[in-house]
Protein backbone atom coordinates (compact mmCIF):
# COMPACT_ATOMS: atom_id res chain seq x y z
CA UNK A 1 0.00 0.00 0.00
CA UNK A 2 2.80 2.17 1.05
CA UNK A 3 4.60 1.86 -2.42
CA UNK A 4 0.93 2.91 -4.11
CA UNK A 5 0.56 5.29 -1.91
CA UNK A 6 3.71 7.49 -2.77
CA UNK A 7 3.40 7.06 -6.29
CA UNK A 8 0.61 9.17 -6.37
CA UNK A 9 0.69 13.11 -5.10
CA UNK A 10 -2.76 12.97 -4.00
CA UNK A 11 -2.16 10.51 -1.59
CA UNK A 12 0.95 10.71 -0.86
CA UNK A 13 0.31 12.90 1.70
CA UNK A 14 -1.55 10.25 3.61
CA UNK A 15 1.33 7.58 3.38
CA UNK A 16 3.28 10.76 5.00
CA UNK A 17 1.06 11.66 7.59
CA UNK A 18 0.72 7.88 9.00
CA UNK A 19 4.56 7.88 8.87
CA UNK A 20 4.62 11.08 10.73
CA UNK A 21 6.62 13.35 7.31
CA UNK A 22 4.62 16.10 8.67
CA UNK A 23 6.81 18.51 6.28
CA UNK A 24 6.41 16.04 3.27
CA UNK A 25 2.76 15.70 3.51
CA UNK A 26 2.42 19.29 3.99
CA UNK A 27 4.62 20.15 1.14
CA UNK A 28 2.02 17.80 -1.15
CA UNK A 29 -0.73 19.64 -0.06
CA UNK A 30 -0.21 23.01 -0.41
CA UNK A 31 0.77 21.75 -4.29
CA UNK A 32 -2.22 20.29 -4.33
CA UNK A 33 -4.54 22.97 -3.30
CA UNK A 34 -2.43 25.09 -5.81
CA UNK A 35 -3.35 23.07 -8.69
CA UNK A 36 -7.49 22.78 -7.37
CA UNK A 37 -9.55 25.19 -9.30
CA UNK A 38 -13.03 23.39 -9.67
CA UNK A 39 -13.88 22.90 -6.21
CA UNK A 40 -13.29 26.40 -3.56
CA UNK A 41 -14.52 23.67 -0.76
CA UNK A 42 -12.09 21.28 -1.30
CA UNK A 43 -9.39 23.82 -1.98
CA UNK A 44 -9.80 24.90 1.37
CA UNK A 45 -9.68 22.18 3.18
CA UNK A 46 -6.69 21.02 1.46
CA UNK A 47 -5.20 24.54 2.75
CA UNK A 48 -6.14 23.90 6.25
CA UNK A 49 -5.05 20.13 6.38
CA UNK A 50 -1.74 21.95 5.00
CA UNK A 51 -1.88 24.78 7.69
CA UNK A 52 -2.91 21.66 10.26
CA UNK A 53 0.41 19.26 9.30
CA UNK A 54 3.07 22.33 9.21
CA UNK A 55 1.94 22.89 12.74
CA UNK A 56 2.40 19.28 13.95
CA UNK A 57 5.67 19.46 12.52
CA UNK A 58 8.82 19.21 15.09
CA UNK A 59 9.79 23.20 13.60
CA UNK A 60 6.77 24.77 12.39
CA UNK A 61 7.62 26.55 8.58
CA UNK A 62 6.65 30.13 9.25
CA UNK A 63 6.96 31.16 5.93
CA UNK A 64 4.40 28.63 4.95
CA UNK A 65 2.39 29.10 7.86
CA UNK A 66 1.75 32.66 6.24
CA UNK A 67 1.40 31.71 2.37
CA UNK A 68 -1.24 29.44 3.42
CA UNK A 69 -2.62 32.14 5.74
CA UNK A 70 -3.03 34.54 2.81
CA UNK A 71 -4.42 31.70 0.72
CA UNK A 72 -7.44 30.80 3.19
CA UNK A 73 -7.69 34.46 3.30
CA UNK A 74 -8.43 35.02 -0.09
CA UNK A 75 -10.53 32.36 -0.14
CA UNK A 76 -12.69 33.46 2.95
CA UNK A 77 -13.05 37.04 0.68
CA UNK A 78 -14.48 34.85 -2.07
CA UNK A 79 -17.10 32.91 0.29
CA UNK A 80 -18.15 36.25 2.07
CA UNK A 81 -19.11 37.37 -2.16
CA UNK A 82 -22.77 38.40 -1.89
CA UNK A 83 -25.35 35.37 -2.01
CA UNK A 84 -27.55 37.68 -4.68
CA UNK A 85 -23.93 38.52 -6.66
CA UNK A 86 -23.48 34.88 -6.65
CA UNK A 87 -26.66 33.76 -7.97
CA UNK A 88 -26.64 36.99 -10.48
CA UNK A 89 -23.37 35.52 -11.88
CA UNK A 90 -24.17 31.82 -12.15
CA UNK A 91 -20.94 30.95 -10.23
CA UNK A 92 -22.46 27.66 -8.26
CA UNK A 93 -21.30 24.58 -10.40
CA UNK A 94 -23.19 21.52 -10.55
CA UNK A 95 -22.39 20.29 -7.20
CA UNK A 96 -23.56 23.32 -5.55
CA UNK A 97 -19.82 24.08 -4.77
CA UNK A 98 -17.95 27.80 -6.34
CA UNK A 99 -15.17 27.07 -8.57
CA UNK A 100 -11.95 28.67 -7.29
CA UNK A 101 -11.89 32.64 -8.14
CA UNK A 102 -8.74 34.61 -8.48
CA UNK A 103 -7.86 37.47 -6.22
CA UNK A 104 -8.25 39.65 -9.45
CA UNK A 105 -11.63 38.50 -10.41
CA UNK A 106 -12.39 38.83 -7.25
CA UNK A 107 -11.93 42.46 -6.72
CA UNK A 108 -13.76 42.54 -10.07
CA UNK A 109 -16.67 41.20 -8.76
CA UNK A 110 -16.99 42.77 -5.70
CA UNK A 111 -17.20 46.45 -8.00
CA UNK A 112 -18.94 44.94 -10.48
CA UNK A 113 -22.59 46.90 -11.42
CA UNK A 114 -24.22 43.59 -10.81
CA UNK A 115 -23.14 43.86 -7.34
CA UNK A 116 -26.13 46.58 -6.99
CA UNK A 117 -25.61 46.98 -3.20
CA UNK A 118 -21.96 47.11 -2.69
CA UNK A 119 -21.36 49.35 0.15
CA UNK A 120 -18.34 50.20 1.88
CA UNK A 121 -17.84 46.75 2.95
CA UNK A 122 -17.76 45.07 -0.41
CA UNK A 123 -15.41 48.21 -1.79
CA UNK A 124 -12.67 47.81 1.74
CA UNK A 125 -12.50 43.92 0.53
CA UNK A 126 -11.85 44.62 -3.30
CA UNK A 127 -9.01 46.83 -1.86
CA UNK A 128 -7.99 44.21 0.95
CA UNK A 129 -7.63 41.55 -2.19
CA UNK A 130 -4.71 43.80 -3.46
CA UNK A 131 -1.97 42.67 -1.10
CA UNK A 132 -2.99 38.94 -3.06
CA UNK A 133 -2.11 39.96 -6.65
CA UNK A 134 1.20 39.20 -7.99
CA UNK A 135 3.94 41.51 -6.01
CA UNK A 136 6.04 42.59 -9.27
CA UNK A 137 3.08 43.80 -11.08
CA UNK A 138 2.51 47.02 -9.80
CA UNK A 139 1.04 49.15 -13.03
CA UNK A 140 -1.82 46.09 -12.56
CA UNK A 141 -2.33 46.63 -8.64
CA UNK A 142 -2.35 50.69 -9.11
CA UNK A 143 -5.05 50.41 -11.82
CA UNK A 144 -6.98 47.93 -10.01
CA UNK A 145 -6.92 50.35 -7.13
CA UNK A 146 -7.80 53.41 -9.08
CA UNK A 147 -11.38 51.81 -10.41
CA UNK A 148 -12.50 50.49 -7.43
CA UNK A 149 -12.47 53.78 -6.22
CA UNK A 150 -14.12 55.25 -9.13
CA UNK A 151 -16.61 52.52 -9.00
CA UNK A 152 -16.94 53.34 -5.28
CA UNK A 153 -17.28 57.09 -6.54
CA UNK A 154 -19.91 56.35 -9.27
CA UNK A 155 -22.05 54.85 -6.57
CA UNK A 156 -23.35 57.99 -5.52
CA UNK A 157 -24.97 60.59 -7.27
CA UNK A 158 -23.09 64.24 -7.49
CA UNK A 159 -24.84 66.06 -9.85
CA UNK A 160 -27.45 67.60 -7.18
CA UNK A 161 -26.44 70.33 -5.12
CA UNK A 162 -26.15 68.77 -1.34
CA UNK A 163 -26.16 72.48 0.42
CA UNK A 164 -23.21 74.23 1.61
CA UNK A 165 -22.24 75.51 5.20
CA UNK A 166 -18.90 75.84 7.15
CA UNK A 167 -18.28 72.15 6.71
CA UNK A 168 -19.44 71.39 3.05
CA UNK A 169 -18.31 67.90 3.38
CA UNK A 170 -20.78 66.85 6.04
CA UNK A 171 -22.91 66.64 3.20
CA UNK A 172 -21.13 64.00 1.70
CA UNK A 173 -20.22 62.21 4.89
CA UNK A 174 -22.62 59.08 3.82
CA UNK A 175 -21.39 58.55 0.43
CA UNK A 176 -20.07 55.05 -0.59
CA UNK A 177 -16.76 57.01 -1.10
CA UNK A 178 -16.35 58.51 2.26
CA UNK A 179 -17.52 56.18 4.33
CA UNK A 180 -15.28 53.08 2.80
CA UNK A 181 -12.70 55.70 3.37
CA UNK A 182 -13.59 55.93 6.91
CA UNK A 183 -13.53 52.52 7.23
CA UNK A 184 -10.26 52.17 6.19
CA UNK A 185 -9.12 54.53 8.84
CA UNK A 186 -11.38 52.73 11.60
CA UNK A 187 -9.35 49.41 10.72
CA UNK A 188 -6.15 50.78 11.08
CA UNK A 189 -5.03 50.07 7.46
CA UNK A 190 -2.05 51.98 5.76
CA UNK A 191 -4.82 54.75 4.18
CA UNK A 192 -1.63 55.40 1.66
CA UNK A 193 -1.84 52.35 0.04
CA UNK A 194 -5.11 51.68 -0.35
CA UNK A 195 -5.65 55.27 -1.53
CA UNK A 196 -4.51 55.97 -5.43
CA UNK A 197 -3.17 59.50 -6.28
CA UNK A 198 -6.05 61.99 -6.23
CA UNK A 199 -4.71 63.56 -9.46
CA UNK A 200 -4.82 60.39 -11.20
CA UNK A 201 -8.13 59.61 -9.82
CA UNK A 202 -9.83 62.83 -10.90
CA UNK A 203 -8.21 62.55 -14.42
CA UNK A 204 -9.35 58.99 -14.90
CA UNK A 205 -11.10 57.64 -17.82
CA UNK A 206 -14.13 56.17 -15.69
CA UNK A 207 -14.91 59.73 -13.74
CA UNK A 208 -15.13 61.49 -17.13
CA UNK A 209 -18.36 62.68 -16.80
CA UNK A 210 -17.66 64.49 -13.45
CA UNK A 211 -14.74 66.24 -14.37
CA UNK A 212 -16.72 69.56 -15.36
CA UNK A 213 -18.68 68.92 -11.62
CA UNK A 214 -16.40 71.88 -10.10
CA UNK A 215 -18.15 71.04 -6.91
CA UNK A 216 -17.53 67.22 -6.73
CA UNK A 217 -13.49 67.97 -7.91
CA UNK A 218 -13.71 70.60 -4.90
CA UNK A 219 -15.31 68.08 -2.52
CA UNK A 220 -12.90 65.04 -3.37
CA UNK A 221 -10.02 67.11 -3.06
CA UNK A 222 -11.28 68.61 0.41
CA UNK A 223 -11.56 64.89 1.55
CA UNK A 224 -8.29 64.03 0.60
CA UNK A 225 -6.78 66.38 2.55
CA UNK A 226 -8.72 65.86 5.38
CA UNK A 227 -7.72 62.35 5.54
CA UNK A 228 -4.22 63.24 5.43
CA UNK A 229 -4.62 65.43 8.18
CA UNK A 230 -5.57 62.34 9.99
CA UNK A 231 -3.55 60.49 9.12
CA UNK A 232 -0.82 63.06 9.62
CA UNK B 1 -22.59 5.85 30.42
CA UNK B 2 -19.28 6.74 28.68
CA UNK B 3 -17.73 5.97 31.45
CA UNK B 4 -14.32 6.77 30.15
CA UNK B 5 -15.35 10.26 29.84
CA UNK B 6 -16.14 10.41 33.70
CA UNK B 7 -14.81 10.48 36.78
CA UNK B 8 -16.44 9.77 39.72
CA UNK B 9 -17.90 12.09 42.49
CA UNK B 10 -16.37 11.92 46.19
CA UNK B 11 -17.80 12.80 49.34
CA UNK B 12 -15.95 16.26 49.05
CA UNK B 13 -16.84 16.88 45.96
CA UNK B 14 -20.71 16.12 47.61
CA UNK B 15 -20.19 19.52 49.72
CA UNK B 16 -19.36 21.55 47.35
CA UNK B 17 -22.27 20.37 45.49
CA UNK B 18 -24.69 20.44 48.31
CA UNK B 19 -22.98 23.86 49.21
CA UNK B 20 -24.84 25.59 45.66
CA UNK B 21 -28.17 25.69 47.36
CA UNK B 22 -26.91 28.40 50.01
CA UNK B 23 -25.42 29.48 47.54
CA UNK B 24 -28.73 30.36 45.40
CA UNK B 25 -30.64 30.98 48.54
CA UNK B 26 -31.14 34.96 48.49
CA UNK B 27 -32.09 36.48 44.64
CA UNK B 28 -30.44 39.59 45.20
CA UNK B 29 -27.07 37.66 45.93
CA UNK B 30 -27.15 35.98 42.44
CA UNK B 31 -24.51 37.66 40.68
CA UNK B 32 -22.10 36.45 43.57
CA UNK B 33 -23.81 32.94 43.43
CA UNK B 34 -23.28 32.45 39.86
CA UNK B 35 -19.40 33.82 40.24
CA UNK B 36 -18.99 31.15 42.99
CA UNK B 37 -20.67 28.28 41.11
CA UNK B 38 -18.92 29.24 38.32
CA UNK B 39 -15.98 28.20 39.98
CA UNK B 40 -16.69 24.87 41.61
CA UNK B 41 -18.03 23.83 37.84
CA UNK B 42 -14.43 25.01 36.96
CA UNK B 43 -12.69 22.78 38.90
CA UNK B 44 -15.28 19.65 38.54
CA UNK B 45 -15.08 20.38 34.58
CA UNK B 46 -11.29 20.54 34.96
CA UNK B 47 -11.17 16.85 36.13
CA UNK B 48 -13.73 14.99 34.26
CA UNK B 49 -16.61 15.46 36.88
CA UNK B 50 -19.35 16.07 34.15
CA UNK B 51 -21.77 14.71 36.63
CA UNK B 52 -21.04 16.47 39.61
CA UNK B 53 -20.72 20.17 37.26
CA UNK B 54 -24.15 19.10 35.88
CA UNK B 55 -25.59 18.75 39.53
CA UNK B 56 -24.49 22.02 40.64
CA UNK B 57 -25.62 24.20 36.95
CA UNK B 58 -28.78 22.37 37.89
CA UNK B 59 -28.74 24.07 41.23
CA UNK B 60 -28.67 27.76 39.50
CA UNK B 61 -32.01 28.36 38.65
CA UNK B 62 -32.69 29.17 35.33
CA UNK B 63 -34.18 33.02 35.51
CA UNK B 64 -31.04 33.92 37.17
CA UNK B 65 -29.42 35.83 34.62
CA UNK B 66 -33.03 37.55 34.00
CA UNK B 67 -32.71 38.12 37.68
CA UNK B 68 -28.80 39.59 37.78
CA UNK B 69 -29.91 42.14 35.11
CA UNK B 70 -33.16 43.08 37.52
CA UNK B 71 -31.68 43.40 40.32
CA UNK B 72 -28.44 45.57 38.79
CA UNK B 73 -31.37 47.96 36.96
CA UNK B 74 -32.96 48.08 39.97
CA UNK B 75 -29.78 49.21 42.10
CA UNK B 76 -27.90 51.55 38.81
CA UNK B 77 -30.85 51.67 36.68
CA UNK B 78 -29.87 51.81 32.67
CA UNK B 79 -25.94 51.78 33.62
CA UNK B 80 -24.10 48.95 31.88
CA UNK B 81 -23.78 45.31 34.12
CA UNK B 82 -20.20 45.35 35.78
CA UNK B 83 -17.86 43.72 33.36
CA UNK B 84 -17.22 40.80 36.19
CA UNK B 85 -21.12 40.29 36.17
CA UNK B 86 -21.44 40.11 32.72
CA UNK B 87 -18.51 37.69 32.18
CA UNK B 88 -19.70 35.77 34.53
CA UNK B 89 -23.49 35.39 32.68
CA UNK B 90 -21.12 34.42 29.65
CA UNK B 91 -19.34 31.98 31.56
CA UNK B 92 -22.43 30.47 32.65
CA UNK B 93 -23.37 30.13 29.44
CA UNK B 94 -20.23 28.78 27.64
CA UNK B 95 -20.90 25.92 30.58
CA UNK B 96 -24.14 25.35 29.43
CA UNK B 97 -23.42 24.97 25.93
CA UNK B 98 -20.52 22.72 26.64
CA UNK B 99 -22.87 20.61 29.17
CA UNK B 100 -25.31 20.52 26.41
CA UNK B 101 -22.75 18.93 24.11
CA UNK B 102 -21.75 16.42 26.23
CA UNK B 103 -24.89 15.16 26.96
CA UNK B 104 -26.03 14.71 23.47
CA UNK B 105 -23.26 13.06 22.76
CA UNK B 106 -23.76 10.65 25.67
CA UNK B 107 -27.19 10.18 24.23
CA UNK B 108 -25.77 9.36 20.82
CA UNK B 109 -23.27 6.96 22.01
CA UNK B 110 -26.11 4.65 23.76
CA UNK B 111 -28.28 5.03 20.93
CA UNK B 112 -25.24 3.53 18.90
CA UNK B 113 -24.09 1.16 20.94
CA UNK B 114 -27.15 0.25 23.08
CA UNK B 115 -29.82 0.39 21.33
CA UNK B 116 -29.23 -1.51 17.80
CA UNK B 117 -31.89 -4.58 17.85
CA UNK B 118 -30.53 -7.38 17.54
CA UNK B 119 -30.80 -9.54 14.43
CA UNK B 120 -33.59 -13.08 14.77
CA UNK B 121 -31.15 -16.14 14.86
CA UNK B 122 -32.74 -18.46 11.80
CA UNK B 123 -33.61 -21.56 13.43
CA UNK B 124 -31.56 -25.05 12.46
CA UNK B 125 -34.03 -27.38 10.68
CA UNK B 126 -36.83 -25.29 11.66
CA UNK B 127 -40.58 -26.77 10.97
CA UNK B 128 -43.41 -24.75 9.35
CA UNK B 129 -44.30 -22.35 12.53
CA UNK B 130 -40.78 -21.60 13.74
CA UNK B 131 -40.19 -20.33 10.00
CA UNK B 132 -42.86 -18.13 9.84
CA UNK B 133 -42.26 -16.85 12.90
CA UNK B 134 -38.82 -16.35 12.44
CA UNK B 135 -40.01 -14.32 8.97
CA UNK B 136 -42.37 -12.42 10.93
CA UNK B 137 -39.28 -11.59 13.34
CA UNK B 138 -37.09 -10.88 10.44
CA UNK B 139 -39.41 -8.24 8.97
CA UNK B 140 -40.05 -6.74 12.67
CA UNK B 141 -36.31 -6.30 12.93
CA UNK B 142 -35.80 -4.58 9.74
CA UNK B 143 -38.68 -2.25 10.86
CA UNK B 144 -37.03 -1.79 13.90
CA UNK B 145 -33.01 -1.33 12.27
CA UNK B 146 -34.81 1.39 9.92
CA UNK B 147 -36.55 3.34 13.09
CA UNK B 148 -32.65 3.03 14.87
CA UNK B 149 -30.93 4.39 11.75
CA UNK B 150 -33.09 7.42 11.40
CA UNK B 151 -32.87 8.04 15.14
CA UNK B 152 -29.25 7.88 15.08
CA UNK B 153 -29.36 10.10 12.06
CA UNK B 154 -31.25 12.56 13.89
CA UNK B 155 -29.19 12.54 16.87
CA UNK B 156 -25.74 12.35 15.06
CA UNK B 157 -27.05 15.80 13.45
CA UNK B 158 -28.25 17.25 17.32
CA UNK B 159 -24.74 16.17 19.09
CA UNK B 160 -22.88 18.17 15.18
CA UNK B 161 -25.14 20.98 15.98
CA UNK B 162 -24.14 21.14 19.54
CA UNK B 163 -20.82 20.45 19.85
CA UNK B 164 -20.50 23.49 16.70
CA UNK B 165 -22.16 25.57 19.12
CA UNK B 166 -19.50 25.03 21.81
CA UNK B 167 -16.31 25.36 18.87
CA UNK B 168 -17.73 28.27 17.53
CA UNK B 169 -19.08 30.01 20.28
CA UNK B 170 -20.04 33.27 19.31
CA UNK B 171 -18.11 36.13 19.99
CA UNK B 172 -14.65 35.64 20.77
CA UNK B 173 -15.12 31.89 21.52
CA UNK B 174 -15.80 29.44 24.37
CA UNK B 175 -14.46 30.62 27.97
CA UNK B 176 -13.47 34.01 26.76
CA UNK B 177 -14.40 37.20 28.29
CA UNK B 178 -15.43 39.63 26.48
CA UNK B 179 -15.52 42.39 28.62
CA UNK B 180 -11.90 43.71 29.63
CA UNK B 181 -12.62 46.20 31.66
CA UNK B 182 -12.96 44.30 35.10
CA UNK B 183 -11.02 43.37 37.68
CA UNK B 184 -8.93 40.45 36.40
CA UNK B 185 -8.69 37.41 38.29
CA UNK B 186 -5.87 35.84 37.65
CA UNK B 187 -6.78 32.66 38.26
CA UNK B 188 -10.09 32.35 36.76
CA UNK B 189 -8.50 33.46 33.82
CA UNK B 190 -6.04 30.48 33.71
CA UNK B 191 -8.39 27.95 34.64
CA UNK B 192 -10.81 28.99 31.63
CA UNK B 193 -7.81 29.12 29.42
CA UNK B 194 -6.72 25.45 30.73
CA UNK B 195 -10.62 23.93 30.20
CA UNK B 196 -9.88 25.76 26.63
CA UNK B 197 -7.25 23.17 26.46
CA UNK B 198 -8.46 20.37 27.64
CA UNK B 199 -12.38 20.50 26.14
CA UNK B 200 -11.94 22.03 22.73
CA UNK B 201 -9.56 19.32 21.47
CA UNK B 202 -11.55 16.34 23.17
CA UNK B 203 -14.86 17.75 21.51
CA UNK B 204 -12.96 17.69 18.28
CA UNK B 205 -12.20 14.39 18.57
CA UNK B 206 -15.71 13.11 19.42
CA UNK B 207 -16.90 15.06 16.63
CA UNK B 208 -14.63 12.92 14.61
CA UNK B 209 -15.89 9.47 16.40
CA UNK B 210 -19.40 11.05 15.75
CA UNK B 211 -18.75 11.87 12.09
CA UNK B 212 -16.62 8.63 11.37
CA UNK B 213 -18.82 5.86 12.93
CA UNK B 214 -21.70 7.21 10.87
CA UNK B 215 -19.86 7.27 7.29
CA UNK B 216 -19.80 10.93 7.24
CA UNK B 217 -16.01 10.92 5.87
CA UNK B 218 -15.89 13.79 3.81
CA UNK B 219 -17.29 15.80 7.30
CA UNK B 220 -14.32 14.09 8.69
CA UNK B 221 -11.88 15.52 6.58
CA UNK B 222 -13.42 19.24 6.14
CA UNK B 223 -13.64 19.21 10.11
CA UNK B 224 -9.88 20.44 9.30
CA UNK B 225 -11.49 24.01 8.21
CA UNK B 226 -13.16 24.44 11.60
CA UNK B 227 -9.91 23.90 13.42
CA UNK B 228 -7.42 25.60 11.18
CA UNK B 229 -9.50 28.64 10.76
CA UNK B 230 -8.31 32.11 11.82
CA UNK B 231 -11.81 32.68 12.93
CA UNK B 232 -11.47 31.12 15.75
CA UNK B 233 -8.17 29.48 16.09
CA UNK B 234 -9.11 26.60 17.53
CA UNK B 235 -5.74 24.95 16.47
CA UNK B 236 -3.55 26.99 19.07
CA UNK B 237 -5.61 24.69 22.07
CA UNK B 238 -4.36 21.96 20.58
CA UNK B 239 -0.97 20.50 21.62
CA UNK B 240 1.31 19.34 19.01
CA UNK B 241 0.59 15.53 19.99
CA UNK B 242 -3.01 16.10 19.69
CA UNK B 243 -2.72 17.86 16.18
CA UNK B 244 -0.92 14.76 14.67
CA UNK B 245 -3.51 12.32 16.67
CA UNK B 246 -5.83 14.41 15.18
CA UNK B 247 -4.42 14.19 11.60
CA UNK B 248 -4.05 10.49 11.81
CA UNK B 249 -7.84 10.15 12.71
CA UNK B 250 -8.70 12.02 9.44
CA UNK B 251 -6.39 9.83 7.22
CA UNK B 252 -8.14 6.68 8.84
CA UNK B 253 -11.66 8.84 7.53
CA UNK B 254 -9.50 9.36 3.95
CA UNK B 255 -8.91 5.59 3.35
CA UNK B 256 -12.33 4.23 4.07
CA UNK B 257 -13.45 7.03 0.99
CA UNK B 258 -10.38 5.61 -1.20
CA UNK B 259 -12.59 2.48 -0.52
CA UNK B 260 -15.70 4.31 -2.08
CA UNK B 261 -13.48 5.25 -5.11
CA UNK B 262 -13.51 8.81 -4.11
CA UNK B 263 -10.42 10.82 -3.49
CA UNK B 264 -9.09 11.62 0.19
CA UNK B 265 -10.81 14.57 1.17
CA UNK B 266 -14.40 12.64 -0.38
CA UNK B 267 -14.06 14.42 -3.96
CA UNK B 268 -15.46 12.54 -7.24
CA UNK B 269 -11.89 11.45 -8.84
CA UNK B 270 -11.01 13.82 -11.74
CA UNK B 271 -8.19 11.86 -14.08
Amino acid sequence: LSEFLQAHDHLSWLHDVQVKDYIKAQGTLKRLSAKETLSLAKKKTLLSLSKLTALACDEVPEAELEDINSELDVILHQEQLPKELVQKMELFNSEGDLPVIDPEQLIWLYISEKNTDANEFDFKKALDLLQYLPKDDDAKIDHLRLNVWCKAILKDDWSADRGTGVDPLEHYEDTVFFRTARLILESGADLEYYLPDVDALLTSDELKPLQGNANFQFILRAGYEQMERIVA
Amino acid sequence: PSSSLEAATSAEDRRKIEATDWLVFDPAQRAEALKQSNAIIRTFLATKKHDAAKEVFRKIPADSVDLIYRNWQAQAGRETLPAEDDNAIREYLCIQAYLNALDSFNDWFEHFHNKRPAEPLKPDNANFHEMVRFEHELREYELELERWRQGLASQSLGVKERIYNVLQFVDGGWMMDQRLDGEIDETRLQQMNGLRGLCLPMLCFLLHTVLHTTEQYRECLALADVIASEDHQLYKVFSRQELRQFLSKQSESSLHLLNQNLDPLGYELVS
